[in-house]
């Protein structure tokens, strides 16, 4: 029986949440060139800028560009790793698990310091080889928890069934884990580019006029502009993000692989 | 096996196969011929080694000592994959992805079977298990019992030289575990494929069974036909694992060729001779009576007691008698019989004229 009082407290707590990005995308329509709240006016002028706007058009581009290879690079790395954590028992292995959870305990603007001093120390500073290292070091954890919950959910069994069907373990790899994974794989992929492509901090450090992502490009905007057009980003980020993610759940569950629902049938 | 065939071939051997995990011994020198076309049972309590034996005939594991031979061939060393081999496993492991045709077919692509052979090897299959209309649900659609036809023709279909079973049924409610038996009896008796069947259920073991082999901590006790398991046990583990057993104390009294006397709650039993062949005269004994040789008796040969409890089974019941000279033992009497004339608390004479006991040192 769910009473009235908590039905207040879900609502209570659903409005807290959500207040600053519906306040943000409310103020996106006003028609003057200032943000405040309410807005007096409606207008789409902001989206239109916002759209226009030379910076963040590159620094979309860019977002993008680094989200895809942050993420595709932090997954193979990150199934590597988890299938060894999970397949293998080796010396060190406590270590290893230790050292790609890290980054979680250190704060991003220390990742995105230490990657500007090494990529100046060798000569590489600020190409987009230092922004990708950065990001990919901060979403490895991600990926590496949800696929090391994927390949725990494979029963092991299933492996051993192909190998004793006379497939050699390349194309059980290939026929079986791979395809068992999938989800895992996708939903691993995905939430690490909503992570690169939202990621702030560390970019800050590691990006450069030619390099800067979304985030950075949003920064440099509200340092000179007070204008309604950085709501109107966010609007559009808020959107962009909720249409992948409905059309990510529709196709991969993405509670089974967040680990929010029991993945074991 | 009966005589008047020809000597069949050699479709497993293992040589002395011992395996360790760490400091613990998991199978001790397992010696085992099985010949082609047979149906043999490991048998044993979980933690008895059968399914480490499995493991190391498919070769999911290594053995540390021995060899082990497939159709003459020496195999210990042989990858899982090189070892053709049909494996179903407890909980049917059937590719989530595939549906079920694709699953069947598995190992044929991996043979590099042609599409159109593997189209009709599946479909053989299909027919086999009865399950020609599901060929393309995926394994989640499937009920248990279903899920277990699959995972039995796709390890039939590639003709595997072995067929390895591990507690395939234990998952299985218990009428259609008993019609899966007979249905996996029947296939594999027409298809003659030599079948290495896991369990712990002795039931099972004994009715699915040309032979048995009882395991208990990491060794095989003794291999023989489920009559000889049951009637002729070599272990006094064995006696007690396989059907119901009371265990009397007694003596020897003394050997004679082949056969042995023993005494217990002053009568004189006949027990084959080799398990007490170390034994001296007055040595002491542990006789193993089955249920079934026992009888209820107005006779004066016969021991005197009290019912202690009833459990009344339908056809039969089973009694527990409690009987001064010998303590208690498991009596197995018609249904009728024990609601008309054995309530607890009812004086019971016991005749023993049936029994084929065995006895082992104590």
């Amino acid at each position: 029986m769910i009473t009235l009082g908590f039905r207040l407290i879900v609502v209570a707590l659903l409005a807290f949440i959500l207040l600053p990005a519906v306040v943000a995308c409310i103020a996106a329509f006003d028609s003057r060139a200032i943000i405040a709240f309410p807005p007096q006016g409606f207008s789409w002028r902001w989206f239109h800028r916002a759209l226009n706007y030379e910076d963040f058009r590159i620094g979309f581009a860019n977002s993008l560009f680094v989200a895809a290879i942050a993420s595709t690079l932090s997954v193979m790395i990150g199934s590597g790793a988890a299938y060894a954590i999970d397949r293998y028992a080796f010396r060190g292995k406590a270590l290893l698990e230790a050292l790609l959870l890290a980054p979680l305990a250190i704060p991003h603007f220390t990742i995105g310091l230490g990657a500007l001093i090494i990529a100046a120390q060798i000569g590489q500073s600020r190409g987009w080889p230092v922004v990708i290292l950065a990001h990919v070091i901060l979403v490895l954890p991600f990926v590496l928890r949800s696929l090391y919950v994927s390949l725990r959910n494979i029963d092991p069994r299933l492996e051993l069934a192909a190998l004793s069907l006379g497939a050699r373990p390349g194309r059980v790899i290939w026929t079986v884990t791979l395809p068992a994974l999938a989800p895992g794989l996708a939903g691993g992929w995905l939430f690490a580019a909503i992570l690169s492509f939202n990621e702030f901090t560390a970019s800050l450090f590691v990006t450069a006029q030619r390099t800067q992502t979304l985030p950075v490009a949003m920064y440099n905007y509200v340092r000179e502009y007070a204008d309604p057009s950085m709501a109107a980003i966010s609007a559009l980020y808020i959107l962009l993000t909720t249409i992948v993610l409905v059309i990510a759940n529709r196709f991969l569950g993405l509670g089974r692989i967040l680990g929010t629902e029991d993945a074991r049938h | 096996m009966p005589d008047t065939e020809a000597p069949r071939s050699e479709a497993l051997r293992l040589d002395g196969v011992t395996k360790s995990f760490g400091a613990v011994t998991a199978l001790h020198e397992a010696w085992l011929r099985v010949e082609d076309g047979e149906f043999l049972t490991l048998l044993g309590p979980s933690g008895c080694g059968k399914t480490t034996l499995l493991n190391l005939i498919a070769g999911f594991l290594e053995a540390n000592a021995g060899e082990i031979f497939i159709g003459g061939k020496l195999v210990t060393t042989l990858p899982v994959w090189e070892r053709d081999l049909g494996m179903v496993f407890q909980s049917y492991a059937l590719f989530p992805h595939m549906d079920v045709a694709r699953n069947i077919g598995y190992g044929l692509r991996a043979r590099g079977v042609s599409k159109a052979e593997e189209a009709q090897r599946v479909a053989e299959a299909l027919a086999l298990v009865r399950l020609s209309d599901l060929s393309a649900r995926r394994p989640k659609e499937l009920s248990g019992g279903q899920q277990q036809r699959v995972a039995l023709a796709r390890a039939l279909v590639i003709r595997p030289r072995l067929l390895l079973l591990d507690e395939p049924f234990s998952a299985l409610d218990r009428n259609l575990r008993a019609e899966m038996q007979i249905e996996l009896k029947e296939i594999q008796r027409g298809l003659g494929v030599t079948t290495i069947f896991v369990t712990h259920d002795q039931s099972e073991a004994m009715s699915m069974s040309d032979r048995v082999a009882v395991m208990s901590e990491g060794r095989i006790l003794q291999v023989d036909t489920p009559e000889g398991i049951y009637r002729r046990p070599a272990h006094p583990f064995v006696a007690g694992f396989v059907g119901d057993a009371t265990v009397l104390a007694g003596h020897l009294r003394a050997r004679d060729g082949a056969v042995a006397a023993v005494d217990a709650a002053g009568l004189t039993f006949t027990v084959p001779a080799a398990p007490l062949a170390d034994l001296a005269p007055g040595a002491p004994v542990s006789i193993y009576l089955r249920p079934e040789h026992l009888s209820a008796t107005d006779s004066e040969n016969a021991l005197a007691g009290t019912v202690t409890s009833r459990a009344y089974l339908g056809d039969r019941a089973e009694l527990v008698v409690d009987l001064p000279a010998a303590g208690r033992i498991l009596l197995r009497v018609p249904g009728v019989e024990a609601l008309t004339r054995w309530p607890v608390g009812a004086a019971i004479r016991i005749g023993f004229a049936g029994a084929e006991p065995v006895a082992f040192p104590a």
